[in-house]
């Protein structure tokens, strides 16, 4: 899986941040099915896979550099119907939880475990900070 | 602010290629999230359409900006277990294609047929 979480960093940060979670989802599950068939049907999942991902890559940053409308008003699942009715400091606060929870997967997936350790707690501050927001104006998760 | 419309137009009743057409007919019935599609997707083709991760979400990031297909939030909609579903506007799409598959096809059975009596 490692291989695949790497691959994925090849993508436009925009394709990143919406479906790379997905992906690595549809390839977990790819990738236990296989396994149970055996080794030869895994590497060839896992090789038809690696190739796909860099050619997907490709395709996408043909795709953002010649297409201006490129991932126009799309935005992480469920985040869009939500945030137009929520205040200013909560979608703020709830962006930053995002973006520490996504360094410290990064850090993680690098082996920089002293730095993800940071993140950790710096995540924990900022779900506090959320949650006290969330709950000054009445927001249930 | 950005504009949809133009591209959208542009990609109206282009013949579809077969990964987004089995998409299409895949989320007809249900709203399917990644690995239920390609499964599907597979069963719907006979085995003979695999598709890999990498095209299936670059078809959907596709369909998803020509609003072909949404986001489908169900109940237990986990954020790596996003549905999709198709919109009106992807089944108009779905309809015209497979009415010009079966022109294509009564079309192509005519001239067969000919061939055959001479």
């Amino acid at each position: 899986m490692q291989i695949f979480h790497l691959l994925l960093r090849f993508y436009p940060p925009e394709h990143q941040t919406i479906f790379a979670p997905e992906m690595l989802a549809v390839l977990r599950e790819t990738a236990c099915e296989k396994r149970q068939r055996g080794g030869s049907a895994y590497i060839r999942f896992a090789l038809k896979e690696s190739f796909g991902l860099l050619r997907g890559a490709a395709a996408e940053w043909v795709a953002k550099l010649t297409n201006g409308n490129y991932m126009a008003n799309q935005c992480p699942p469920g985040q869009a119907e939500q945030e137009s009715s929520l205040p200013a400091e909560v979608v703020k606060a709830r962006k930053h939880v995002q973006s520490i929870v996504a360094h410290m997967e990064n850090a993680i997936a690098n082996h920089q475990f002293e730095k993800a350790r940071f993140f950790s707690y710096a995540e924990q501050e900022a779900r506090e900070r959320l949650r006290s927001l969330q709950q000054k104006y009445k927001i249930v998760e | 602010m950005r504009q949809v419309a133009p591209q959208q137009d542009a990609n109206e009743n282009k013949p579809l290629s077969e990964p987004v057409l089995l998409i299409l007919m895949s989320l007809a019935d249900e709203p399917r999230h990644g690995y239920a599609l390609m499964k599907d997707i597979e069963e719907l083709s006979k085995g003979r359409v695999r598709l890999s991760t990498g095209t299936l979400y670059g078809a959907l990031r596709r369909l998803l900006n020509d609003k072909w297909i949404e986001r489908f939030e169900g109940e237990d909609t986990a954020r790596d277990k996003q549905s999709y579903k198709l919109t009106s506007a992807g089944y108009k799409q779905l309809e015209w294609e497979l009415e010009r598959m079966k022109q294509l096809t009564r079309a192509a059975s005519r001239l067969m047929k000919s061939e055959v009596l001479k």
